[in-house]
């Protein structure tokens, strides 16, 4: 089995919003450091490219769905550097996002530290944003 | 918004036996705090059994899905429904699962903390469960 690693956030904003803002695609462009969301229908119906740090990315999402799961992949050409499940909880009148990161077997630990770090400042600017 | 904490437990049983299992509410009993014996179906479709750490509740459970969900309520009836976010996901021939827990009002951080240490030993006992199964 490989590494799973999970972090959570408290977000002040009921669930079906924080949900419907993250189901569509595009918006991944306001709260990461990729940009320039296209739909890419030949990696999956439910897949888009856009341009990152360091080239081209393409997420494959999960598609709607009434459980508020948002699991996704990250593949830089054929190969998956990323894969992760996420869940939109409801926490009273707010949110809880659990995000469960599975480490790759190409990743080393070293890396995979480093990309939760990452993970973790760009989930805090999402609150940041849903909360503003 | 209560205080949540989240657990995850990684589990070598693959990940279709484990939802099976896990998804029938019947094998509850075989790894939550409740009395096995007094676990039982009502004729609304929630259960009800004796609880380890005190009184009858009731249980409600989320209906089969794709998504591994495994979301369910413990609950007095009568009393306000907190569902308890439980999911489960394949990774390679295991599983994780991910189990996000409340502080509910009136519960000190004492208790609070005192609970997620029985109900991680409660998901160490199905993992010790599921591992030890054929599938």
């Amino acid at each position: 089995m490989l590494k799973a690693r999970t972090l959570t956030v408290e977000i002040s904003r009921p669930p079906e919003d924080v949900y419907n803002f993250l189901v569509e695609p595009a918006n991944l462009a306001h709260w990461t450091l990729v940009q320039n969301g296209r739909r890419h229908p030949v990696a999956g119906p439910n897949s888009w490219a856009f341009d990152g740090p360091r080239g081209t990315v393409v997420v494959n999402f999960t598609a709607a769905n009434p459980y508020f799961v948002l699991d996704y992949t990250m593949q830089v050409g054929s190969h998956v550097t990323h894969s992760a499940h996420v869940r939109v909880i409801r926490n009273g009148a707010g949110t809880v996002l659990t995000h469960t990161s599975v480490q790759q077997p190409l990743v080393s630990d070293a890396s995979f530290a480093s990309e939760e770090e990452w993970m973790l400042s760009d989930l805090l600017v999402l609150k940041t944003l849903m909360e503003g | 918004m209560r205080r949540a904490h989240t657990i995850t437990v990684s589990i070598a049983y693959p990940y279709e036996a484990a939802y099976r299992f896990l998804a029938d509410p019947r094998n509850y009993g075989e790894w939550a705090a409740v009395d096995k014996d007094t676990f039982r179906q009502l004729e609304n479709g929630d259960w009800s059994a004796e609880t380890t750490f005190g009184g009858l509740r009731h249980f409600r459970f989320t209906p089969t899905n794709a998504f591994g969900v495994l979301d369910h309520v413990v609950f007095v009836p009568g009393q306000p429904m907190l569902w308890t976010p439980m999911r489960v996901t394949p990774n390679q021939e295991g599983t994780d699962l991910v189990f996000t827990f409340y502080q509910r009002p009136g519960v000190s951080d004492a208790e609070f903390a005192s609970a997620i240490e029985w109900v991680t030993t409660d998901f160490l006992t199905l993992k010790t469960l599921l591992e030890a199964r054929r599938y």
